[in-house]
């Protein structure tokens, strides 16, 4: 029977909550294997800054518990660590390879052994020609590559990487995303937080999804994309017949965002049975007008905001 | 493997020295230097004035002279002594006594005047054996003038004036590396490597080592452009002056405590700005601050006030420091000073360090908005 995969982070009952309220976390619990791509889902202000800088000992919990590498906190694990901060900021006037040297060398490389290191990454993703280029010289991709490059340059085991995806065009995101599979192949363990969801199906093995500062799923992303509802977001000025229609079919209506007009946005969430032709079938007999209609796409997405609505109700509920 | 400290000293230090604007500040003390020389080489073309000094006493009328001529290259001018010169009259009516009584167009200023009654005052005061009180008449000392004592405490006022532009030019560096970093949250990589003391201190050390390199090389020039020119003239003697090894090592100690001081100053109000805009706003009080120091210093050597207790405000204290005469602090004083400013720049540079960490402070610190 093969071994488990080892846990290179560990984090249970995390919370940090801050003066003003805004921005905490309030029960965050995940783990990090070794040789996994980790999504790390959630809106803005879920509280997935503040899970990395705890995790990083740049904030002091205020609860919970931190495991590296199977052992609490301490500096020293922190050295295995390459951590990609959400706003980059290379300082324009140096060069490619001293910009990833030089992290290199504050992780403790030689200076000789981070120069290696960095002309090699650089080779690797094709930048090695331009490696005495300044950072200001680069365009944006190429400039985030380098920042990448300089989370990996120490060799970390573990990879925490804040929206590493952010302004970056799809053939650069593509790139990255192959760097850290080469990484995961390496029995790297990498925890990226992101907004994009396709990126994190195309290549996240494992989700953990944050909401309003809560793990609200843990585990493999084709279960988490198996949680996504069925049915479809309707543009309609009749919310009644709406509804009507949907609980005829065995689902219900949610609204989605305030009305524009007369027309509002709802969530028609079916059971797996009924096809869309059939909600659209019972709408028409009722003569609801359709302004627009949206099939609800299976996949992580769709699972985050059906996981997410039902946690801020049992919130409020409780 | 290099101490964090180190290694960005190292990165904050190559960074400025690779910009531009950096070898344009760098050319500002060889330019002033050589424009300064080019100026007294032009005053010194002028033809000599002639002076008549008139004294029933050979030895007060020789005196005279070799304060004249003392007096005279301070203004940018030279004298020779003739008996159909522009008069200086000077009698001895009692034991005690000297009038000095310069023709109403005597070509030297009052600092000048006062210059020549000061020193015929301490020849005299050293031949008087019996004790009795000795009065010059005619020039009325102010109690501390920038020239008094010629080259020297003009050379005092010059490095005062070049700590206070350094200073101010580091400081702004400072605070941009430091906002620049926090606002691009770039230091939370620095932070994760790092402890905040360690950024702090390689980031002051770095820009220390910049604003030092400059300060060097504008002495530096000024000592070799001294070596090149004659040794008579008012501009020379200061940069003669700013290359004695006690005057440069006395300035040195000083400007260390003072850029510890506004230095820690400076990384504190950068890691409580948000970004650029309310930085600049923080520093505000901390800039009029120097402002004023400056002006103290410029008051103090103008003989416009004296109180020494200024002396004892961190903040003004390395200027004054610079501005007071060796001579006129005892070592005990000095060393008094030095302690008080090492000691204050401790306490602001342990506040910066708190500001500097995110593990005491709130989500706001480092923005709530961008918090995901």
């Amino acid at each position: 029977m093969p071994a488990a995969p080892v846990d290179l982070l560990k984090v249970t009952g995390l919370a940090k909550h801050f003066r003003g309220g805004g921005g905490g976390i309030n029960n965050v619990s995940f783990s990090v294997p070794a040789g996994s791509v980790t999504g790390f889902i959630g809106v803005n202000g879920a509280g997935k800054s503040t899970t990395l800088r705890c995790v990083l000992g740049l904030l002091k919990p205020d609860a919970g518990n931190i495991r590296l590498f199977g052992a609490p906190f301490s500096l020293t694990a922190r050295r295995h660590i390459g951590f990609l901060p959400e706003e980059r900021g290379l300082f324009p006037h140096e060069p490619a390879r001293d910009a990833i040297a030089f992290h290199g060398r504050l992780k403790g490389m030689s200076r000789q052994a981070a120069f290696a290191a960095a002309d090699r990454l650089l080779e690797r993703v094709g930048l090695g020609a331009r490696k005495n280029d300044r950072i200001a010289a680069l365009s944006k991709g190429n400039a985030q590559r380098v920042q990448v490059l300089a989370a990996m340059v120490h060799d970390p085991e573990l990879l925490l990487l804040d929206e590493p995806l952010s302004g970056l065009d799809l053939i650069a995101q593509s790139e990255l995303l192959l760097l850290l599979a080469e990484f995961r192949a390496q029995g790297g363990g990498v925890l990226f937080s992101t907004h994009s969801m396709s990126a994190a199906e195309a290549i996240c093995d494992r989700v953990v999804m944050l909401s309003e500062g809560r793990t609200i799923f843990e585990g493999a992303a084709p279960d988490a994309s198996a949680l996504a509802p069925h049915g479809a977001i309707v543009v309609t000025t009749d919310a009644e017949g709406l509804g009507a229609a949907a609980q005829l079919l065995g689902g219900q209506i949610v609204p989605v965002a305030d009305a524009k007009g007369e027309a509002a946005r709802w969530r028609v969430v079916l059971p797996r049975e009924i096809t869309h032709p059939v909600l659209i079938r019972a709408l028409a007999e009722r003569k609801v007008p359709i302004f627009a209609f949206e099939p609800i796409k299976p996949g992580l997405e769709g699972a985050f905001w059906h996981l997410a609505r039902h946690e801020a109700m049992e919130s409020r509920a409780a | 493997m290099s101490s964090p400290v180190w290694l960005i000293a190292e990165r904050e230090f190559r960074t400025y020295v690779a910009t531009l604007s950096f070898w344009a500040a760098l050319a500002i003390g060889p330019l002033a230097a050589g424009g300064l020389l080019l100026v007294q080489g032009a005053h010194q073309i002028s033809p000599p004035i002639a002076i008549a000094v008139t004294s029933t006493d050979a030895g007060l009328a020789h005196a005279a002279q070799a304060a004249l001529k003392e007096a005279a290259s301070l203004d940018g001018r030279d004298f020779t002594f003739s008996d159909n010169g522009v008069r200086l009259a000077i009698a001895a009516p009692a034991r005690g006594i000297i009038d000095l009584r310069f023709q109403s167009d005597f070509p030297l200023s009052a600092t000048g005047r006062a210059l020549v009654a000061r020193t015929l005052e301490r020849d005299a005061a050293r031949r008087i054996s019996d004790g009795a009180v000795l009065t010059v008449h005619q020039a009325e000392l102010p109690s501390a003038l920038p020239l008094r004592r010629g080259p020297a405490d003009a050379a005092h006022f010059v490095l005062m004036a070049m700590l206070w532009l350094t200073l101010t030019g580091s400081l702004g560096m400072l605070l941009q590396t430091v906002v620049r970093e926090r606002a691009t949250r770039s230091l939370e990589s620095l932070l994760a490597a790092a402890a905040p003391w360690q950024i702090m201190t390689g980031k002051l050390a770095g820009i220390w080592g910049v604003s030092l390199l400059v300060l060097a090389a504008w002495i530096g020039s000024s000592g070799t452009l001294a070596l090149f020119v004659p040794k008579t003239g008012f501009a020379p003697a200061i940069m003669t002056e700013l290359t004695r090894p006690g005057l440069l090592l006395h300035a040195a100690a000083i400007y260390c405590l003072a850029y510890a001081f506004y230095g820690s100053a400076t990384v504190a109000i950068g890691a409580m700005a948000r970004d650029s805009a309310s930085a600049q706003n923080l520093s505000r009080p901390m800039f009029v601050l120097l402002m004023a120091a400056f002006f103290t210093a410029l008051a103090l050597a103008m003989g416009a006030i004296s109180p020494s207790w200024l002396l004892y405000l961190p903040p003004l204290t390395p200027f004054l420091l610079l501005i007071y005469p060796a001579d006129a602090l005892s070592w005990t004083t000095q060393l008094s000073l030095f302690v008080l400013m090492a000691g204050a720049s401790f306490l602001v540079a342990c506040f910066a360090a708190s500001r500097f960490s995110l593990r005491e402070s709130s989500v706001g610190h480092f923005g709530a908005k961008a918090v995901g």
